[in-house]
């Protein structure tokens, strides 16, 4: 594959990701839960939503209209409904099924995925921030700064840092913000070797002499100087890195540690699929599957902004 | 070289002491202690407050800290709240399987890299290569814990042919010594796997590229120009070099497959070093906690120890630079 095709297919896998997420749950109306009969619909299935007067919806893989009433089955279960009781009928297509309280997986899948994106890129903003205080400070701030921060980046490279995740999140109580905390303020240590690296080489161009000698103070420098020429090396970096963190968010939802049960991700939607593998497959496969193409997208395009901004490798 | 190996060697000490001092201050900061997490009718108040006392949990932060520090330091890691017996014991337990599952990951790992990458690299841009290349970048985005759901579907749910979870099945201590082991196989072979095909896509991955550059490079041709066959130069002449910065990786990989195994091994139920840290934090053990973080860290840092020796042996340029 070229740069070009690279970016295109990573970038068209990220955006419809992203736009789905955050546009979706706006867009898409699925049926109410029905935790009876609509429970554990496989993907494609048609249900016909029976809203009731008391304002419980029945969601049924069948309605037969029979001399005791409507007579709704799904589920393996049956239910009888008054047709007098049945306010409005609507027919509704699953795409992804549904769950084993009756939600409709692709809403699940695109609400959990708000959440996923939302912590994954706060956690990169704050890995970005420290990296990047950390990585310009080493460079600038004279040999024993430099010594001393580089020394403690060399030593939480070597931490087995999801051991520790996993510890801090078993104690601590499940919280979106801590998670945020916990994944960011592991993975900066990549951010500040690479800008360390970029601004050595940008502290020996003239352009900088020129500000140093014309008075601008340090943070100047550091802002307005350095900062622009950051971005570039940088994003080619973090694209990559927010990967990292959606697989590293999963796995800790996944072990039922980073956000309280009741709000869906993806990774706690593939451990809740797991626990439900024998009756349906679709649970833990599309979450999964919505894992894997996010990666995979960030990885492409993050490969093809190497690609097309470093022509020689 | 030596002194490399010193140098690190110095620097591993304090390494060690961070994580488990980090570790102490995360169980001691969190709410609940284990005499919180006993749930008995009979517990008063007051019992709760002599099973404290009794384990030294009423004391002061930094005495029981230097406590803890003095007596791991002289060996002595304490004795587990929730086994009841001493923590090196549970650690000698839970041990063996993380490494039996690490290991045989890892060799999965290499071998399936291996043969994937030579077979992509054969005929570059051919089929082989690039189904490899779609197949590792596909399992490149799966989270281990997704692949190893599939595998309990298709081969132990599915297909029946394979078992879902655990190390033994019900009353193996009953069958002879072979068929324990064949047991214990059959046990190991899905967690390995959803352990190891990760690994193996990235290995296959970064080896493709390195041999594609070794075939490129004039000692290749200067061997085909000798007359070697077209086999002994890829198995030999260009995988020997291409394999350099693999070793490399596979050192940083390390921590990965480590923390790896914990989530696998929870997926799997298998009883290893993840599954009694998951039940030692639940039960704020803080002795296990803490023995089974000190024997991790120390074991993953000794990896990437033995990373770097192994950098410093393969590239001369990295003796010079320390």
């Amino acid at each position: 594959m070229t740069g070009v095709s690279r970016l295109r297919i990573g970038g068209a896998a990220v955006a419809a990701l992203v736009a789905g997420c955050v546009l979706g749950p706006l867009v898409i109306h699925p049926p109410p839960a029905d935790p009876v009969v609509g429970a554990l619909q496989p993907p494609l299935a048609t249900v016909t939503a029976l809203e009731l007067d008391d304002g419980t919806t029945v969601v049924a893989r069948r309605v037969e209209a029979t001399s005791d009433g409507l007579i709704a089955t799904g589920a393996g279960r049956r239910r009888v409904v008054d047709p007098a009781r049945v306010t409005a009928t609507t027919r509704h297509r699953l795409l992804l099924g549904s769950d084993r309280f009756g939600r409709d997986v692709l809403y699940q899948l695109l609400v959990g995925g708000r959440i996923s994106l939302a912590i994954a890129a706060l956690s990169l903003v704050l890995a970005v921030a420290i990296g990047g205080t950390v990585g310009v400070a080493a460079a600038t701030g004279g040999r024993l700064v430099d010594a001393v921060l580089m020394r403690c980046v060399d030593a939480c490279l070597a931490f087995p840092l999801l051991f520790l995740m996993i510890l801090a999140a078993a104690v601590l109580r499940p919280d979106p913000l801590l998670l945020v905390l916990l994944l960011g303020g592991t993975s900066w240590m990549g951010v500040a070797r690479l800008v360390r690296g970029q601004v050595l080489s940008l502290r020996t161009r003239p352009f900088v002499a020129a500000a140093r000698v014309s008075g601008s103070p340090w943070h100047r420098i550091a802002l307005w100087h350095y900062g622009p020429n950051l971005v570039g090396p940088v994003s080619q970096d973090t694209a990559l890195r927010m990967g990292d963190l959606v697989l590293a968010e999963a796995t800790l939802s996944y072990l039922g540690l980073g956000v309280p049960p009741s709000v869906p991700t993806w990774g706690s939607m593939v451990a809740q699929g797991h626990r439900a593998l024998p009756e349906g497959w679709w649970l833990a496969v599309f979450p999964g599957l919505a894992i894997a193409l996010l990666v995979i997208g960030l990885a492409l395009l993050g490969d093809a902004l190497q690609r097309l901004t470093e022509p020689g490798t | 070289m030596t002194r490399i190996a010193i140098r690190r060697l110095v620097t591993l000490v304090p390494l060690v002491w961070l994580v488990v001092t980090v570790t102490f201050l995360v169980v001691q900061l969190a709410p609940g202690s284990y005499a919180d997490t006993l749930d008995h009718p009979r517990l008063t108040p007051e019992a709760r407050q002599n099973l404290r006392a009794s384990y030294g949990l009423d004391r002061p932060l930094g005495e029981q800290y230097l406590r803890w520090l003095a007596a791991a330091a002289t060996g002595n890691l304490g004795s587990s709240y929730l086994f009841k017996e001493p923590v090196i014991r549970v650690i000698g337990r839970a041990l063996p399987p993380t490494l039996l599952l690490a290991g045989t990951a890892l060799l999965l790992d290499l071998l399936l890299g291996v043969l994937l990458a030579v077979a992509a690299a054969r005929r570059p841009y051919g089929w082989v290569d690039r189904l490899t290349t779609v197949l590792g970048l596909g399992i490149y985005g799966l989270p281990s814990f997704w692949i190893a759901g599939l595998l309990i579907l298709v081969f132990a749910l599915g297909l029946g042919w394979l078992p879902a979870s655990h190390m033994h099945s019900v009353g193996a201590g009953e069958l002879s010594a072979p068929g324990r082991l064949i047991d214990l196989l059959r046990h190991l072979v899905l967690p390995a796997l959803s352990l190891g095909l990760v690994g193996a896509a990235a290995t296959a991955r970064l080896l493709r590229a390195t041999l594609l550059e070794a075939r490129a490079s004039r000692f290749v041709l200067a061997a085909t120009a000798r007359g070697l066959s077209p086999r002994r130069i890829l198995w030999v002449h260009s995988l020997r070099p291409a394999l350099l910065p693999v070793i490399t990786a596979f050192g940083l990989a390390l921590p990965m497959v480590f923390s790896g195994s914990v989530v696998v091994e929870s997926v799997f139920s298998w009883p290893g070093m993840g599954m009694a840290l998951w039940r030692a934090a639940e039960a704020r053990d803080i002795p296990l906690v803490m023995g089974l973080t000190l024997v991790g860290a120390a074991a993953v840092i000794v990896g990437s120890l033995i990373a770097d020796l192994l950098y410093a042996v393969a590239d001369p340029r990295a003796r010079e630079e320390r």
